[in-house]
């Protein structure tokens, strides 16, 4: 990861310096609105694209802010921590008032910090999601049985789709699943192999470019798919549908103020600086989970549970 | 035409419009060569770019492309779409699948190999396609031996047709700017030009207009500069000469009018001479005709004894002489008029010396003096010459000889140089010289010895003579294209002089009819009508020499004393021929002609004038008035048959008589038909003595009188005889 950071650095300096020797527009001064001294809210994400990351929640965070004055909320924040881990120090600590994610992530943050989900995010519309199991189209594999000795593309370890709910899959479908540094590592012919790609976007070029015999997305990103790249791939198992993702608020929040950003939140779509958030945010709405977040969120703990215990 | 339009165009227009051309191409190439390289350059600085690009992105993708980290992958290139620095860019698999685009996600994820990917990790080094808009550069991403993918990317060319763009508008404006700058050069460069040219323009329209006080101004300091001072220089000469020429003009044209009126003068007292002259020749070759006619007739009328018509004859020939003398004096005046005529015609020339000898004979006679006239033998007996003006020289000539020699000799010699023959073959010169043995001429005389009106010492001491003689000869000589001198014997006064002249003459064989002996005429032969002559004159002996020689001849002849007598006569009495002297008191003869030529009562008259006059034109004037010819008097009187005849048409009837050959043989050829004239010709001119022969039997029964005669011609070979006299009756008939 750090590799691929230094890389990118690397490339946008150059970037930088490149187009600084062609004559482009002289770039636009966006002056930084004077912010007054007081509280902000801080909006936390786990990302690895940082600055896309913050581009697309910032307006969100913004239009939350200005919805909280009369909490002593004068302006947003959007936190990205590299990882699981950082982000649970951060949720602890308060540097983060609400956090949002698939199950997974939301489920071991809301058990190690105490926060507390309120609602559940529609990101690209969609309520819920699950993960497929898909080959190129040209492959001999046509069951997940003919996985067996070889290493499966997953996305990263604390992805809902990518990690958690094809593992849990896997376990229940009776195989023996295996962590493997790479997809052409050598895992033993009972067992099947898998290795994290990081990205989505990865796996399924793994598999195109056959560097991985068989990659796990979630339905909705195969569905985004180009329509002739789908007609390459075959889907061999598919998971049930979980969440798609979850919103939480940092344990110990005055419960006005969650109330206030659960309701602001809620009430986001009917407004236009909201419904312009939202759609910056990659999200039609945020809505109650039909169920309660208890029963929502028990059919992922149940899986969570049944990995651990593997 | 156009080539001509062009030339027409004003040269500061040509020199604008050729300097102008030459910069625009001058521009365009400078600016097409700039784009050209300009192109070139930023090719390379764009390949270069792009190959720069092409190693960035290699080295900042590598690691992820040997995991094919897409997402990675797509982020850098998405990235560099953002940065708007390529069209498009793209990342390939070992495959040469694409893995990642700068603008477009839609078409990751290919299956299959993307056709320009595998030639990029098929190929070794970059690869370089220009498009329209942008320039493909791609390369393989190689770690080590392995090939693990390759990169691409496309750069806009719109900075280069930017730059393009610039240049060529810099260009077009560099050659605007060059442009105007180029006419404001070549407007002064052909300004510079033009301006002294125009200068010099005026300047010439101004001399051509008259006015040489115009000056150009012209002060560039180059050859233009140099011109002008030269044209003011010549205007200034010309402008001086031409004021002295006015003067000279002016000058002359006073001298002109003065030498005009001095003409005028002359011209006038030229007129009174002529006038002068005409009435005294007509006064004095009155009586002289008288004198002459009386004497001729009295010679033929009254025969006496030899001796006595050998007197009457040399009373003939010195009147003659007289009138020659009085001719003298209108020749000279017909020279200075330019009026004098050659009056060349064939004559014998023997007879001509013959008469001189005549002539000097007595003058001989009473000097002693001998006469001698030498002839060498090829000199021809006949010749074409002015006879006329050729005895006047030789008697003045000979007449001087004889008046200045009292003893010793007077020789004519007679010579004829063939080598001295001009370019015609016809011409040839004839020699005369007539030595003396008088005093001779002092040297210093000689040269004004030809001059009208100067005599020598020797004729001024002798009182005789008018000095015109002389010049008269050599005028004479030269109209006859030849010249005179003089020069003394043993080349000193004292010893006798010498004077020789030639002339061109034309050797005659023939014998002409003026120099033929003829047969006399006694009178008209019979069975002819009737002839009426009218004789015209205001002087009554002439009338009655005319009336006294025609009448015996046949003739009916009447008198009249004026033209108006005349008229009346013509009228009653229808002459056939009229006689009329032109000059007569009242009605003179001019007018009396034009009256009975402009009536129309009967036949017509032959009117023949008689005048004194001697000048051409008034010949002329004369056959205006209605004459039908003339003769001039004195009245010759076998030319005046031989005109009556010619218009009359009569014959005569000759005397017989047996003292020449060729005298009988003339009388009887005239009834001879002209078939027997032809054929004995013939024959003689051949020599051929058959045919001769022949000839003379076939005349035999016509005319054996003529037939013996021939005969005994032919015997003694005289074949020029027979043949002058058949040439005389040709002519005469």
């Amino acid at each position: 990861m750090q590799n691929k950071i230094w890389s990118s650095t690397f490339f946008i300096i150059f970037l930088i310096i490149l187009a600084a020797c062609q004559p482009s527009p002289t770039p636009t001064a966006t002056p930084q609105a004077a912010q007054p001294e007081g509280r902000k809210l801080i909006v936390g994400d786990i990302s690895d694209e940082v600055a896309e990351t913050i581009t697309g929640t910032q307006p969100l965070a913004d239009y939350l802010a200005a919805q909280l004055g009369e909490f002593g909320i004068t302006g947003a924040e959007v936190k990205i921590a590299p990882d699981l881990d950082t982000m649970i120090q951060w949720v602890s600590n308060g540097q983060v008032d609400i956090y949002f994610d698939s199950p997974y992530p939301a489920l071991v943050i809301r058990d190690v910090t105490g926060a507390q989900p309120i609602l559940r995010r529609l990101k690209y519309g969609v309520p819920a999601y699950h993960s497929v199991f898909f080959v190129r189209n040209d492959s001999d594999i046509k069951t997940l049985d003919d996985l067996q000795g070889m290493v499966v593309a997953f996305e990263e370890p604390f992805s809902t789709s990518g990690y958690m709910l094809p593992l849990a899959y896997l376990i229940q479908q009776g195989f023996d699943p295996v962590e493997a540094a790479s997809p052409d590592a050598i895992v033993p012919p009972e067992k099947i192999g898998y290795t994290f790609s990081t990205a989505d976007n990865t796996t399924i070029q793994w598999v195109v470019s056959e560097k991985a015999p068989a990659g796990v997305i979630d339905n909705i990103t195969l569905q985004r798919l180009p329509e002739a790249t789908q007609k390459e791939l075959r889907v061999i198992a598919e998971t049930e549908d979980v969440p798609r993702q979850v919103v939480l608020l940092r344990p110990n929040i005055d419960p006005a103020l969650a109330a206030a950003i659960k309701t602001a939140l809620l009430n986001m779509d009917e407004a236009e600086e909201g419904e312009q958030a939202l759609e910056i945010f990659l999200t039609t709405e945020f809505d109650e989970f039909p169920e309660g977040h208890e029963v929502a969120l028990a059919k992922m703990q149940e899986l969570f549970e049944f990995v651990n215990n593997q | 035409m156009k080539m001509k339009l062009w030339q027409q165009r004003p040269l500061a227009l040509r020199l604008t419009l050729f300097i102008t051309a030459i910069i625009v191409l001058v521009v365009f190439f400078v600016t097409t060569m700039t784009i050209r390289r300009e192109r070139e350059s930023f090719r390379l600085e764009l390949q270069q770019q792009a190959l720069i690009l092409l190693q960035t992105i290699t080295a900042s993708s590598a690691d992820f492309l040997y995991t094919l980290d897409a997402d990675y992958l797509s982020d850098l290139m998405r990235d560099l779409g953002k940065a708007d620095v390529v069209l498009f860019g793209r990342i390939y698999d070992a495959d040469g699948r694409i893995i990642a685009d700068a603008v477009d996600s839609d078409i990751l994820f290919n299956v299959k190999p993307d056709p320009f990917g595998q030639q990029i990790v098929q190929s070794d080094g970059p690869i370089f396609v220009w498009q329209t808009d942008h320039l493909m550069a791609a390369r393989p991403v190689i770690l080590g031996s392995q090939v693990i993918g390759g990169v691409s990317i496309s750069l806009p060319t719109a900075p280069l047709d930017a730059k393009i763009t610039a240049v060529r508008n810099q260009g077009v404006g560099i050659a605007l700017i060059s442009i105007m700058i180029g006419l404001v050069m070549a407007l002064l460069l052909s300004r510079s030009i033009t301006d002294p040219l125009q200068q010099m323009i005026n300047a010439t329209e101004c001399v051509s207009e008259g006015d040489l006080s115009y000056r150009v101004d012209i002060q560039t300091g180059d050859e233009l500069s140099l011109l002008g001072e030269h044209f003011n220089q010549m205007t200034s000469r010309l402008d001086q000469t031409l004021q002295q020429m006015e003067a000279e003009i002016e000058e002359r044209r006073r001298a002109e009018v003065e030498l005009q009126s001095a003409k005028e003068a002359a011209e006038a007292a030229n007129r009174a001479k002529s006038a002068f002259l005409a009435n005294m020749s007509h006064e004095l070759r009155t009586p002289l005709n008288a004198i002459l006619g009386f004497s001729k007739l009295t010679a033929r009328k009254y025969p006496t004894t030899p001796e006595a018509k050998k007197n009457m004859d040399t009373i003939y020939r010195s009147g003659q002489h007289l009138l020659t003398l009085i001719n003298q004096i209108l020749h000279m005046s017909k020279i200075e008029a330019g009026r004098m005529q050659l009056n060349e015609q064939t004559f014998a020339l023997y007879p001509l010396l013959e008469e001189m000898e005549g002539l000097f004979r007595i003058p001989a006679q009473e000097k002693q003096l001998n006469f001698i006239i030498e002839i060498e033998p090829d000199v021809p007996e006949k010749i074409c010459a002015d006879e006329m003006k050729l005895r006047q020289v030789l008697i003045n000539l000979l007449g001087n000889a004889f008046k200045f020699t009292e003893e010793g000799y007077v020789r004519l010699r007679i010579w004829f140089d063939r080598e001295a023959a001009g370019e015609s073959n016809d011409d040839y010169s004839l020699f005369f010289t007539v030595q003396d043995t008088g005093p001779g001429i002092q040297q210093d005389e000689m040269e004004m010895l030809f001059e009208s009106f100067t005599r020598a010492t020797a004729g001024r001491e002798s009182g005789q003579g008018s000095g015109l003689g002389l010049a008269l000869s050599r005028q004479f000589v030269q109209l006859m294209g030849g010249d005179i001198t003089v020069r003394n014997v043993a080349n000193e006064s004292g010893h006798g002089a010498i004077f020789e002249f030639y002339i061109r003459v034309e050797p005659i064989t023939a014998v002409s009819p003026a120099t033929s002996t003829l047969p006399k005429i006694i009178g008209l032969s019979g069975e002819q009508p009737e002839y009426r002559i009218l004789i015209v004159d205001d002087r009554r002996e002439n009338r009655r020499l005319l009336t006294d020689f025609l009448r015996p001849l046949g003739f009916l002849i009447k008198e009249a004393q004026d033209g108006a007598e005349s008229l009346a006569l013509w009228e009653m009495w229808q002459p056939d021929a009229i006689l009329m002297d032109m000059q007569m008191p009242e009605m003179d003869g001019y007018e009396a002609t034009r009256q009975i030529k402009l009536s129309d009562n009967g036949q017509q008259p032959v009117i023949i004038a008689m005048t004194p006059s001697a000048f051409a034109d008034e010949r002329e004037e004369i056959l205006a008035a209605g004459c039908d010819d003339l003769i001039r008097k004195p009245i010759q009187n076998q030319e005046l048959l031989k005109i009556l005849r010619r218009h009359l048409l009569f014959n005569f009837h000759y005397a017989q008589s047996d003292s020449e050959p060729g005298t009988l043989l003339a009388e009887n050829f005239i009834a001879l038909s002209p078939q027997l004239c032809q054929i004995l010709k013939t024959a003689v001119i051949r020599a051929d003595m058959v045919m001769i022969d022949q000839a003379i039997q076939d005349i035999q029964p016509v005319n054996p009188q003529l037939a013996a005669a021939l005969q005994k011609l032919a015997d003694d070979f005289e074949y020029d005889t027979i043949l002058t006299s058949l040439k005389a009756v040709e002519q005469q008939t």
